[in-house]
C-alpha cells in the first residue's frame, strides 16, 4: 500500500504521570525522503518512536504509520518497518549471522533470500567474517549489528534512533552514506542530535524542543526562515571594521576571525549595500566580501532558543 | 500467531547454549540421583549416630518405595521452588534491558512471544523430569530393586501437572511484575499457601491437593484426581490468558 506520508502524528501528546514527554507533536514525513528528527537530549524523540513501532501507546492524539495506528502494532505493519533502537540489545549468545537469520525468519523470508541478504548486510556492517559472539562486541559493533537487522527486510519504512552514536568516523561515513542511498526507495526517518549528519544526508528535518516541534521544512528552507544571514569580510584591520558596524540596524552579531570580520545580519541586502561604504568611509582595503548561509547548527540553537 | 515458530526456535536454541539448560535440569539430576544414594546411607549414618552416647533411634529396613518417596520429596519442595525462582522473569528479564525491543517491533506477535516462552520452558520441564525420574529409578535398580515403577510414574505425572500449573503462575507473575525478584518472591507465596490450602477439607477437590495425592499414588492407593487436575487445567488457562491480555497491552 502506497502511502504519501508514511508517518503522520497530530496533535499527539504522551504524558509520565506529570510530565508531559509529547506536548502536542503534529509531524508528517513525505514518502521516499530521508527526514531528520533533530531535539536536544530529553525533547522526545525517542518517545517519538517509541509511538511510531508500536511499543507505546499515545495519551491522545493520532498516529499513523504508513497508513495505520501502531499499536497495538499489527504483525502486518512490523513487516514493512526497520527500525533500530538507541542502544540496541540483542540475544549475546548468537553470533551477527545468528541474530540476522533469527531477524529474517520473524519476517517469514525464504531462505535462499534470507542468506543472500545476511551476507549483503554482514558486508555492510562490517562484522562479514567475525565468529565470535555478540557478547564480546564493542558498542560500535552492536550499534552496525543494529543497522544491519534494521534493514534485513528491505522495510519501507525504516526508524532509527541516534544511528551514528557509538560508531568511529569511517563507520559513521558508511551508515550516512548507506541512508542516503535508500532515499527515493524507501522512506527514512532518522532520530539524531549530531547536525552535521543531518545536513550531509536528509532532505527535510523537524526540530523538536520540550515535547513539542518547533519548526518542520526542508533544512535550505528553514535556513531561509530564520530570517538571519552569515557575511564574512576581509579587511586588512578587521578590528576597526567590527568596532565601526557594532550597532547597526542589519547587524546581529560581529565576530573577529583572523583576518575576517564575521557578521550575522538581519538584513542581507542592507548589509550589502552599506558595508563598501564603511570599508571605505575608514579607508580600508576590502580583499573578500561573501553572504554565506547559516549552519542547520545555528538555525538549531535559534531555534530551541527562541521557544525558551 | 506470527512468529510463533520462529521465536520458539529461538527459545529452544537458547535453553541449549545458556545457562538455562544447567539450571532445573541440574536441580532435577541432583533430585534424582539424592534421593536412592541418601536412602541406601540412612542406615550407616544412623548407626554411626546411635555411637553416641545417650542417642538411640532405630529404623527398619530401607526399600526402593523409601528412595521413590525421597525423590518425590526433592521434586515436591527444591524442584517446585527452583521452578518459581528460575522463571520469575520469564516475560519481564528480556524486558529489562533485554533483546525484546529489537524482537516486538518485528512481526512477532505478543501473544506468540508468552506462549513460544511457556512451549519452550514447559517441554524443558517435561523432558528433563521424564530423563531425571529414568535416572532416579535406575540408581534406585542398582541400590535396592526396580519396585514400583508404574506408582513412581503415576507419582511423577501428578507432581509434573502441578509443576507446569506453577509455571503458568510464574509467566503469569512475570507478565505483571516487572521485578523477576518479586515475581519469584511471589510465586513461592502462592505456593506456601497453596501447601497450607491443601491441609483443610474444602481443598481436597482442587489443583492444591495434587502433590499430596502424587505421594498417595506412589503408596499404590486409588486416587481420584479429576478434579484436582481440572481445577489445574482452568486456572493455567486463565493464568496464560491473563498473562497474554497483560503483556499485549503493555507499554515496552
Amino acid at each position: 500500500m502506497a502511502t504519501e506520508h508514511p508517518i503522520e502524528l497530530e496533535g499527539v501528546v504522551k504524558t509520565f504521570g506529570d510530565v508531559h514527554a509529547l506536548d502536542g507533536v503534529t509531524l508528517s514525513v513525505p514518502a521516499g525522503s530521508v527526514f531528520g528528527f533533530l531535539g536536544p537530549n530529553g525533547s522526545g524523540k525517542t518517545t517519538t518512536l517509541r509511538l511510531l513501532t508500536g511499543l507505546a501507546r499515545p495519551t491522545s492524539g493520532r498516529v499513523s504509520v504508513l497508513g495505520r495506528r501502531p499499536f497495538p502494532a499489527p504483525p502486518a505493519l512490523l513487516s514493512r518497518i526497520g527500525y533500530l533502537p538507541d542502544v540496541p540489545r540483542f540475544y549475546e549468545w548468537m553470533t551477527a549471522a545468528e541474530f540476522l537469520r533469527f531477524s529474517g525468519r520473524l519476517f517469514g523470508l525464504e531462505r535462499s533470500v534470507l542468506e543472500e541478504r545476511i551476507r549483503a548486510l554482514l558486508e555492510l556492517a562490517g562484522l562479514a567474517g567475525v565468529t565470535s559472539k555478540i557478547g564480546g562486541y564493542s558498542r560500535g559493533m552492536k550499534q552496525r549489528l543494529g543497522v544491519a537487522q534494521a534493514l534485513v527486510n528491505a522495510p519501507d519504512l525504516l526508524l532509527l534512533d541516534e544511528p551514528t552514536s557509538a560508531l568511529d568516523p569511517l563507520g559513521r561515513k558508511e551508515i550516512l552514506d548507506m541512508i542516503a542511498g535508500l532515499r527515493g526507495r524507501a522512506t527514512v526517518f532518522f532520530s539524531t542530535h549530531i547536525l552535521a549528519d543531518v545536513e550531509r544526508t536528509c532532505d527535510t528535518v523537524a526540530i523538536l524542543d520540550r515535547g513539542r516541534v518547533a519548526a518542520q521544512a526542508p533544512i535550505d528552507e528553514l535556513r531561509r526562515r530564520t530570517g538571519r544571514h552569515r557575511v564574512l569580510v576581509g579587511v586588512d584591520d578587521p578590528a576597526r571594521l567590527a568596532a565601526a558596524v557594532e550597532g547597526r540596524a542589519w547587524s546581529t552579531e560581529v565576530e573577529l576571525a583572523g583576518p575576517f570580520v564575521r557578521l550575522t545580519v538581519g538584513d542581507l541586502a542592507a548589509a550589502q549595500r552599506e558595508l563598501p561604504a564603511v570599508v571605505a568611509e575608514l579607508g580600508l582595503a576590502l580583499t573578500r566580501l561573501e553572504a554565506d548561509e547559516l549552519s542547520l547548527e545555528e538555525v538549531f540553537v535559534d531555534l530551541v532558543r527562541g521557544g525558551r | 500467531m506470527s512468529g510463533f515458530a520462529a521465536f520458539a526456535r529461538k527459545e529452544f536454541a537458547e535453553i541449549a547454549r545458556t545457562w538455562r539448560i544447567w539450571v532445573l535440569p541440574g536441580v532435577l539430576v541432583f533430585a534424582a540421583l539424592s534421593a536412592p544414594a541418601l536412602t541406601a546411607l540412612l542406615p550407616t549414618l544412623v548407626e554411626r549416630l546411635g555411637e553416641t552416647p545417650g542417642f538411640s533411634i532405630e529404623i527398619g529396613e530401607v526399600t526402593a518405595l523409601d528412595a521413590y518417596g525421597e525423590y518425590l520429596g526433592n521434586l515436591r519442595e527444591l524442584v517446585a521452588l527452583a521452578v518459581l525462582i528460575a522463571y520469575g522473569g520469564l516475560i519481564s528479564g528480556e524486558l529489562r534491558g533485554g533483546p525484546a525491543v529489537l524482537v516486538l517491533t518485528k512481526p512477532l506477535s505478543r501473544p506468540a512471544y508468552v506462549l513460544a516462552k511457556l512451549a519452550a520452558q514447559a517441554l524443558l520441564l517435561i523432558v528433563a523430569t521424564a530423563a531425571a525420574t529414568a535416572l532416579c529409578i535406575a540408581v534406585t535398580a542398582a541400590l535396592f530393586e526396580v519396585g514400583p515403577v508404574a506408582d513412581v510414574i503415576a507419582a511423577v505425572g501428578l507432581w509434573l501437572a502441578y509443576a507446569l500449573w506453577l509455571l503458568c503462575l510464574a509467566l503469569a507473575l512475570s507478565a505483571f511484575l516487572p521485578a523477576p525478584a518479586a515475581a519469584s518472591a511471589a510465586g513461592v507465596g502462592v505456593y506456601v499457601l497453596l501447601a497450607v490450602l491443601s491441609q483443610f477439607g474444602f481443598a481436597r477437590p482442587t489443583l492444591a491437593r495434587l502433590p499430596t495425592l502424587a505421594g498417595e499414588a506412589l503408596a499404590g492407593g486409588a486416587v481420584d484426581v479429576a478434579w484436582p487436575l481440572l481445577t489445574a487445567l482452568a486456572t493455567a488457562a486463565a493464568l496464560v490468558g491473563l498473562a497474554v491480555a497483560r503483556f499485549g497491552r503493555r507499554e515496552i
